[in-house]
């Protein structure tokens, strides 16, 4: 199982990007819960999520976003969301996401937002 | 038995080892001898085992081969073993035995070797009380059984006069009986140490296997509590029929439903999906069903119930927990359904026209993120003959071989295809339907169901 999902990861200055492609459910989910704490485990505090390419996003696939930005919150850190996929959008705003993250259309803009220097 | 070479010598020896690892086979398997192993000493037990390893001595007497008026015998085996395994008690025993039997044979080597023979219980008792009352393992027996073997030629020798005739026997002796009684100590220590670590191994097994059945016990429990938080029976109410069905995907799970009966005759009807599955999740459902029920208790707004139990399962939720849940009001008076939405796929409402279903959309944040939001709630009115169904993403998200999910499509044309029947049959043709979607696939998630249909 969770050979639909794709994640490549990649640093830009201090803000590690996670860009998760394919499905996000509750198969996947481990997985990229997996990725991402790892990234928080080795001191990642500017973390970027793309979900551009993301197709579908199920609760399980919410609360590994939600884990991560509790964590960083406790931690003192940041994440943002890139994602300019209307279906994948809906679901946040169903799920009331747009409230409790920062969400931008896309990648460029998602890093923009970080705190300088950072 | 005449000495003609090496050759038949060692054909003799061979006879004996054979003998030697029957014997070695059945007297560890005895339940006197396993109770030894276990630590457990009692007279019975040890009488036996004297009888077992002194006769072992005889034989080993018996079965010598006759060299210049001595024997070249494994007589010694039967006390070291008896020592070295069983303790002090049981060499000693049978070293007794052992050196009867040689005594009453007489000859030359008499006096020594009944000595030998008895000592070799003592050391090897010796030896199994300093290891720690514990057999010493398959090294320090070899090494013994040397040693023992070596010190038996030395006694010969110190104590047959005359001293020329002792030489001669002690040449031609020493080194079959040496190696004779160090490969039947080996033989032993093998068969030994096989057993300790076959007991040990099914002492783990059983330990492991029995933790393994409390453990399915508890989750047997679990789920019998957990399922005894939905209600057994849904409750009868006017001018509404209600059906329901909650399949876990492990032993428990985090969805649930639930009917709560208002003042006014009116009814709460609610449905939640706890993210993750299994303990955890059953958990958390547990803790927030409580918390709802709870807050329906105090006369007030359908969004102020959801607001209330949003702000105090904030506070336990760790770790991205959270809830979703569809809260909806039912007057059978004024014939409206007030609800809110928190989070929570959106439920389909079929109206009585044989339109598509409208979707409860939602109107306020999934539970236990954020402790002061605020939720909205809509209120629509009911009609004869509309049916609603609320369910949990387990339902849509089903998977077949291929990985395609039974989806939102499937569910609304299995429900507009046998939409005027009982919702109990409603949620058995669903049920069937994501059964025969899934095939063999295994159950990821939760799935759960509510119809409504209003009479």
């Amino acid at each position: 199982m969770g050979d639909h999902l794709e994640i490549t990861e990649r640093r830009e200055g201090a803000v590690d990007i996670v860009a998760v492609k394919g499905r996000l459910d509750a198969s996947s989910s481990e997985i990229a819960e997996g990725r991402i704490n790892r990234l928080l485990d080795a001191g990642g505090k500017n973390l970027l999520i793309n979900l551009c390419d993301l197709d579908y996003i199920s609760s399980s696939g919410l609360r590994v976003l939600l884990a991560a930005l509790k964590r960083l919150k406790k931690d003192g850190g940041t994440l943002r969301i890139a994602c300019g996929n209307p279906q994948i959008l809906e679901v946040f705003t169903m799920a009331g996401f747009h409230r409790i993250f920062s969400i931008s259309p896309d990648e460029a803009a998602a890093l923009a937002g970080f705190p300088a220097g950072s | 038995m005449a000495f003609s070479g090496y050759g038949d010598m060692f054909f003799v020896l061979l006879q004996m080892i054979c003998v030697i690892v029957v014997v070695a086979y059945l007297i560890t398997r005895t339940t006197s001898f396993t109770q030894v192993l276990d630590g457990v000493f009692n007279w019975k037990g040890q009488a036996i085992l004297v009888l077992l390893f002194g006769a072992l001595s005889i034989y080993g007497t018996e079965s010598g081969i006759n060299i210049l008026g001595a024997t070249a015998n494994v007589r010694d085996l039967g006390p070291m073993v008896g020592g070295l395994a069983c303790g002090p008690v049981v060499g000693l025993g049978a070293g007794l035995i052992g050196a009867a039997a040689r005594l009453s044979l007489g000859g030359f080597t008499a006096v020594p070797c009944a000595l030998a023979t008895l000592l070799a219980g003592l050391f090897g008792g010796l030896i199994f009380l300093a290891a720690g009352k514990k057999f010493i393992g398959m090294q320090g027996a070899v090494l013994f059984a040397v040693g023992m073997e070596a010190f038996h030629m030395g006694l010969t020798l110190a104590l047959c006069q005359p001293f020329e005739q002792a030489l001669g026997v002690v040449e031609s002796v020493s080194l079959p009986m040496i190696i004779a009684n160090t490969t039947g100590v080996f033989i032993f220590a093998f068969i030994i140490g096989n057993l300790i670590t076959e007991r040990q191994t099914k002492a783990e097994r059983d330990t492991y296997l029995s933790e393994l059945e409390r453990k399915k016990a508890e989750l047997r429990i679990a789920h019998d509590i957990q399922m005894s938080f939905l209600p057994e029976r849904l409750p009868e109410v006017p001018g509404i029929e209600v059906a329901a069905l909650a399949l876990p995907a492990k032993e428990v799970g985090g969805d649930f439903y639930d009917a709560i009966s208002l003042p006014g005759g009116r009814t709460a009807f609610t449905i939640a999906d706890v993210a993750g599955k299994g303990v955890p999740a059953a958990l958390f459902m547990a803790l927030s069903r409580t918390v709802l029920r709870a807050n329906t208790r105090v006369p007030r707004s359908a969004r102020e119930v959801v607001g209330e139990a949003n702000a105090l399962i904030a506070e336990d939720a760790k770790s991205g927990m959270f809830v979703t849940l569809f809260y909806a009001v039912a007057d059978p008076g004024r014939r409206t359904l007030t609800y809110v939405n928190a989070g929570h796929n959106p439920p389909l409402l079929f109206r009585p026209d044989g339109e598509r279903p409208t979707r409860l959309k939602g109107t306020g944040i999934i539970l236990g993120v954020m402790p002061e939001a605020e939720f909205g709630e809509e209120t629509i009115a009911l009609e004869t003959g509309d049916l609603l169904l609320l369910y949990t993403d387990g339902i849509t998200e089903a998977i077949n071989s291929r990985e395609e999910q039974f989806g939102e499509e499937r569910l609304i044309e299995t429900v507009m295809n046998c939409r005027d029947l009982p919702p109990g049959e409603i949620v058995d043709r669903i049920r069937d339907a994501v059964t025969a979607f899934s095939g063999d696939e295994p159950q990821f998630d939760d799935q759960t169901l509510m119809v409504l249909r209003v009479i």
